[in-house]
């Protein structure tokens, strides 16, 4: 069964749907793909490089680049179906990365 | 938070407006004692030659230069304390109580309930854009609105601003009004004299600019107020009452205390005798600091007079809270975004509704540590996507 490892997070806003997926890989190995799936931005300048996300659907995420911790915020009004699409497709993603790897 | 190799990190702490790091080493040491010898008999046995919570009393009552230490009563926090106040005082049904967009929830959330049970009005009054109440102002809410009860922060919590409370103490006690003063923000950075004010009730905390543990904090009632406790149970003593014990502290102090902590934050008040702090370099450095904010490019709320070592700010382009990520992930920089649990304050500043970054310093941060803050805040801004 494919299943994520995935921790709600809390901040000041209640009604913030904030989650952090701990991934088998580095972010950097899903950068190709991220692509594909809206505006995505490397900020190679920071100390730790770090990916961010806007999807097409309005989820943002972040990681840093060689880390394997992906931060997404969905949108408040429709987030409970936004995060199932969002996880169906990084569930894919990492499968293809685990398929593609040398 | 996650990193790629063993070595230890080397944290940027920005964050004493929450809780102050590092503190001083007699801390943990005295927690660490307090803990491995007997307990203090906290008036439930025990030896009689130590009493940590009597000790830190005195201390603190050295400290805000108050004459009588059993007018200090010890709990959990400030929070603690401030329901205590507010929650004990003696409101009629319609009484007002006058306060200010600037406060905590701590002041805020026990005022909205008893403002839900109908008990009281409560009647916000603006501040001003750098988050000091003015005077001018303060004075025609009394005027208008005859306030039983006066609740404000002597500093605020987001900018760091620094209150008179001397003369909004004044104002507010010659139109009739009692005066709770939070001083969270201020007691251990810059001078806080509730008695010589003339304040009635002033909540504080241990753990930040005192340099206590935790769950450390405390209510400071005046003489002649006689205060009436929400929480009520064992006081060691006096058992044979119904009643909690008239006398203070005890009639404020029910249940076991969290004696260690406390003995920490003696050792805290001790060494903070030892070594006064320079008010004045505070001051100069937290300035310092607003100015290099300012010309890396932040958006900072502008503190102009006295100030405690609290900088908000904003970044153009960037909600606050994924700049406290990025600082966090990937410069090892800790700080406080958003709220900061004063959701009113953010209209009178003029931060946008995702709030702010919140920046406070210690005496123990240093120049490297805020050289790499300022670099971290170039880079966000000046990076190239």
């Amino acid at each position: 069964m494919r299943k994520l490892d995935v921790q709600k997070t809390n901040n000041c806003f209640a009604d913030a749907q904030t989650f952090e997926y701990h991934l088998p890989c580095q972010n950097e190995a899903l950068l190709d793909i991220f692509a594909t799936w809206g505006e995505l931005s490397c900020r190679q300048n920071l100390r730790r490089p770090v990916l961010m996300l806007t999807t097409r659907d309005g989820i943002r995420a972040k990681g840093i680049l060689k880390g394997s911790v992906l931060r997404a915020s969905f949108p408040s009004g429709s987030w409970r179906e936004a995060k199932a699409v969002f996880e169906e497709r990084l569930l894919d993603a990492l499968e293809k990365e685990e398929r593609d790897k040398p | 938070m996650e990193h790629q190799n063993a070595a230890p990190v080397k944290y940027r702490y920005f964050n004493n407006a929450a809780t102050s790091w590092p503190k001083p080493p007699c801390v943990a040491e005295a927690v660490r004692k307090a803990i491995e010898e007997l307990p203090g008999h906290a008036n439930r046995g025990g030896p009689k030659n130590k009493d940590p919570m009597w000790e830190c009393r005195a201390l603190l009552a050295e400290r805000m230069e108050a004459g009588n230490p059993s007018r200090i009563s010890l709990g959990a926090n400030a929070t603690y304390a401030l329901n205590e106040a507010i929650g004990g005082f003696p409101f009629q049904k319609g009484d007002t109580v006058l306060t200010t967009l600037a406060e905590h929830n701590s002041v805020l959330r026990p005022l909205y309930k008893l403002t839900k049970m109908g008990l009281i009005r409560t009647v916000f009054i603006p501040v001003e854009a750098d988050g000091r109440i003015n005077l001018g102002q303060w004075w025609e809410y009394v005027e208008q609105y005859r306030p039983r009860l006066a609740v404000f922060s002597h500093a605020s919590n987001v900018t760091g601003a620094v209150n008179d409370a001397q003369t909004l103490c004044r104002v507010a006690k010659e139109r009739g009004a009692k005066v709770l003063l939070d001083a969270s923000q201020s007691l251990g950075i810059i001078p806080v004299l509730p008695e010589a004010w003339g304040i009635d009730y002033m909540a504080f905390t241990g753990h930040k600019y005192l340099l206590g543990p935790q769950g450390t904090g405390g209510l400071y009632v005046a003489p002649d107020i006689r205060p009436d406790p929400v929480y009520v149970g064992g006081t060691g003593i006096f058992s044979d009452q119904e009643e909690m014990p008239e006398e203070m502290p005890l009639r404020l102090e029910a249940g076991t205390p969290n004696e260690h902590s406390f003995a920490g934050l003696a050792a805290a008040l001790s060494w903070a005798k030892e070594h006064p702090l320079d008010d004045a370099l505070m001051q100069e450095r937290t300035q310092k600091l607003s100015r290099r904010l300012t010309e890396a490019g932040a958006e900072v709320v502008e503190v102009r007079g006295e100030r405690t070592p609290v900088i908000s700010f904003t970044l153009p382009g960037w909600e606050a809270g994924d700049v406290g990520d990025l600082l966090l992930d990937s410069y090892d920089i800790i700080c406080r975004t958003g709220l900061h649990c004063a959701p009113k304050i953010l209209s009178c500043i003029g931060a946008p509704p995702c709030g702010t970054v919140r920046v406070s310093i210690s005496r123990f941060t240093t120049e490297e540590d805020t050289d790499t803050l300022v670099a971290a805040i170039e880079e966000l801004l000046h990076e190239e996507a």
